[in-house]
């Protein structure tokens, strides 16, 4: 199969008990770009984003992703291995919350270098190194390598988790909510940070917000949800100035000015 | 070349008992390579909507808008992003900016985008901050708690600083002293040189005079 | 009299019988845990009902059997155990390592090198290395199924980074067969290159986990490492002040209130026959 997206969902439907979480959506994602899916609590944005990464099972549809050299792998019927392998190396997934993301009984090097290991490297200096670089790159003193996450902020937790992610050079991000435990200050530098990696790196992200403002400054591309249907698409400024669909108005004219 | 063709617009506001508010029907209009087209007309006359429907912004109720005869109405998004990153730059009036993100950052990001090295890119933005009378005390601040006429001047840097085929203009001067006007123009004046193609809306008579090659009242297109 | 009342060695024959299945398959999968209904046993768990459990299920009339703690032939649990077996089983019991069939060690391999036909018997607290990463034995059983083992050396890495060098220094986890990580139960990292091509049976018995598993005769039993990091088999540094020892395992004992101390060999059997040739070959 030959395409040019890295991942691609076709006609996807999941639902729990009577309630349809999602309904047939359809989304690609292309290399390099970031795609913003923003809606309401319920309205199916996190299923969606967990029936991406191979969490949930969807009940029809597809969703192909395809690694580096061409090869697409169906996610909805993948093998476990296979799905976690993929994990450790061409995805990563930043929870929302960085204790989900974390070990928070192993030092922020042992967290950052944890997945060089799990994908066979066995030189503590090299994996120190590059776990010292990373935390530099997030800027996080390097001298706080051997420190447990405990003892660092929210904010430099949250950026801890982004090295964790991101130190095996993934080729697509997940992010729920990446700044949605944050203060207000903070969430500004993990956004210019996220969009320098992504930049630097040529990943392709998916994040999942309903802060329309982190949307309207990270994201190529924006997804409205609601009701478990994808309401209205398009480049970001496009939906967010001249938005089509009464929900995406309704969106738009409710966020508050400062 | 930029070309309109039976462009209207109108609005549908869900949130205020569905109103419908047509904006404009049957626009014709084309822009050459190298020209200078200015609209004028009061505001709320519709400027800024024309202006947005040609970067892709709002898209038009009906017709074509073809950007060196590709039509951004119909493309997938993919590509228009791309017309967007590597042809055509949009000035507004507001500076949007991730907060807390430096000013020499913010200038420079925009080449290291297009695939510039990063020491290049300061050099250029360096340049270009200096000229346009930026204190090199502020390269390292986020531009968000500067004056008006900085964050406009910052605004215009961003943009600028790409050597972009299209530049769109939307009163890029508005809240500039004379000196800084004069600056812009002539950025302005060695982007057309250049054989770029520009769409610009300014309130001030006298710089349309400068540097206009065409003025074009958009209440004729209601 | 009473003891006449018990089976040999104590267990009932289909006890025996579903334990030997377990050992059968643990040898057939080297380092896998082989889940098994431990029985209750007539002394408190953590004083070896696995490896009881797994002598009693080995044991022949005809055998010899040892049984050491940390290395010592006479210690309480030792003794208990041995006179446990010799009630129950009425085999010979020795302290001699040469001359046993069977040993069951708590937390040593003894000095002088096994051979074939001879049984090493582990008692086990934690069959499972990755316990104290992973508290879920749903998730831990995952690990060993997809192989995902890194996070073994990222436990080697907090160790370096901690303490400058891989200071865990007894229950070294290695890696069995070039397959299953195993633990190697809390003997010192000392001991772990004579897992390694060992032409013994290595038995491995957790009583309370519930979990047999095994290393059959001259398997490849790697401790895991980094490059930069290699292995090191440390011992204390000193000679042992019984026998003169340089090679052996060393236990530091207080002998004063006044803090002295003194480094003896922890193998009793092995310093014992060390002392002995010097007395007879001075």
């Amino acid at each position: 199969m030959n395409m040019n997206e890295i991942i691609k969902i076709t006609n996807l439907t999941k639902s729990f008990g009577n309630i349809i979480a999602c309904s047939s959506i359809t989304l690609e994602v292309y290399p390099g770009e970031i795609v913003g899916i923003v809606g309401e609590s319920g309205s199916g944005k996190t299923t969606l984003l967990k029936c991406a990464s191979g969490l949930y099972k969807p009940d029809s549809g597809e969703v192909f992703f395809r690694s580096d050299d061409n090869y697409v792998q169906n996610i909805c019927n993948i093998s476990e291995p296979d799905l976690r392998q993929l994990m450790r190396t061409d995805w990563s997934f930043i929870h929302q919350n960085p204790r989900d993301g974390l070990r928070m009984n192993i030092s922020a090097g042992g967290n950052i270098g944890e997945k060089l290991m799990a994908i066979g490297n066995r030189h503590y200096g090299n994996i120190r190194e590059a776990a010292a670089a990373w935390l530099e790159k997030v800027e996080i003193d390097s001298s706080r390598i051997d420190e447990l996450p405990s003892n660092f902020s929210g904010g430099m937790q949250q950026r801890l988790q982004i090295a964790r992610c991101l130190i095996t050079e993934p080729k697509l991000i997940y992010m729920d909510e990446p700044t949605g435990g944050l203060d207000v200050s903070v969430q500004a530098k993990i956004l210019d940070l996220i969009k320098k990696l992504v930049e630097e790196l040529n990943i392709a992200a998916v994040i999942v917000t309903h802060d329309l403002g982190v949307v309207r400054l990270l994201a190529d591309r924006v997804l409205v949800m609601k009701d478990g249907h994808i309401v209205e698409q398009g480049i970001t400024d496009q939906v967010l100035d001249d938005p089509h669909h009464a929900y995406t108005q309704l969106l738009v004219s409710s966020i508050i000015q400062v | 070349m930029i070309e309109l063709k039976d462009i209207s617009k109108s609005f549908r506001l869900y949130t205020q008992n569905s109103a419908k508010i047509t904006v404009f029907k049957d626009v014709n209009l084309t822009v050459n390579r190298g020209e200078l087209v200015a609209f004028t007309g009061k505001s709320g006359s519709g400027k800024t909507t024309l202006m947005k429907m040609i970067y892709g912004n709002y898209l038009p109720s009906k017709g074509s808008i073809l950007v060196d005869k590709t039509d951004i109405t119909k493309i997938n998004l993919q590509d228009l992003i791309r017309i967007r990153n590597h042809k055509m730059g949009y000035i507004s009036q507001f500076l949007r900016v991730i907060p807390r993100v430096s000013t020499m950052n913010i200038v420079s990001d925009s080449l290291i985008k297009l695939g510039s090295e990063k020491e290049d890119a300061l050099a250029q933005a360096s340049e270009l901050l200096n000229f346009l009378d930026i204190p090199r005390k502020l390269w390292n601040l986020s531009p968000l708690t500067f004056s008006g006429g900085e964050q406009q001047r910052i605004n215009i840097a961003r943009a600028m600083i790409c050597n972009y085929p299209y530049f769109l203009l939307d009163e890029p001067t508005a809240s500039l002293d004379n000196k800084n006007i004069e600056k812009v123009i002539t950025l302005i004046d060695k982007l057309k040189k250049n054989g770029c193609t520009i769409i610009g809306i300014f309130h001030d008579e006298m710089i349309r005079n400068e540097i206009a090659d065409r003025e074009i009242d958009v209440n004729s297109f209601k | 009299m009473d003891e006449l009342k018990y089976n040999f060695a104590y267990l009932d024959e289909q006890t025996k019988k579903t334990i030997r299945r377990a050992i059968l398959k643990g040898l057939s999968i080297p380092g896998y845990q082989v889940p098994f209904s431990s029985r209750e046993m007539p002394m408190p768990y953590g004083w070896g009902t696995g490896g009881i459990q797994v002598t009693s299920s080995c044991i022949k009339q005809d055998d010899t059997l040892k049984v050491i703690d940390q290395g010592s032939d006479d210690t309480t649990n030792a003794v208990s155990i041995r006179n446990f077996f010799k009630r129950v089983t009425n085999v010979q019991t020795t302290e001699d390592t040469n001359k046993a069939t069977i040993i069951q060690t708590r937390h040593r391999i003894p000095e002088i090198p096994l051979v074939e036909k001879q049984i090493l018997v582990y008692q086990v607290p934690t069959p499972e290395p990755f316990r104290f990463l992973e508290p879920s034995e749903f998730e831990t059983r995952k690990i060993h199924a997809l192989k995902e083992y890194g996070i073994m050396h990222l436990k080697l890495y907090e160790d370096i980074s901690k303490n400058g060098h891989i200071s865990t220094s007894y229950n070294y986890p290695v890696l069995v067969d070039d397959n299953y990580i195993s633990a190697p139960s809390p003997i010192p990292k000392f001991d772990n290159p004579k897992m390694n091509n060992n032409p013994a049976i290595q038995l491995f018995g957790a009583g309370r986990e519930q979990r047999i598993y095994a290393i059959p005769p001259y398997t490849k039993v790697i401790s895991l490492d980094f490059e930069d990091y290699p292995f090191e088999a440390t011992k204390a540094n000193a000679v042992c002040q019984l026998c003169g020892a340089t090679d052996s395992y060393l236990d530091e004992i207080i002998i004063d209130n006044a803090g002295g101390r003194m480094f003896v060999c922890s193998d009793t059997n092995y310093c014992h026959n060390n002392l002995l040739k010097k007395i007879y070959n001075p």
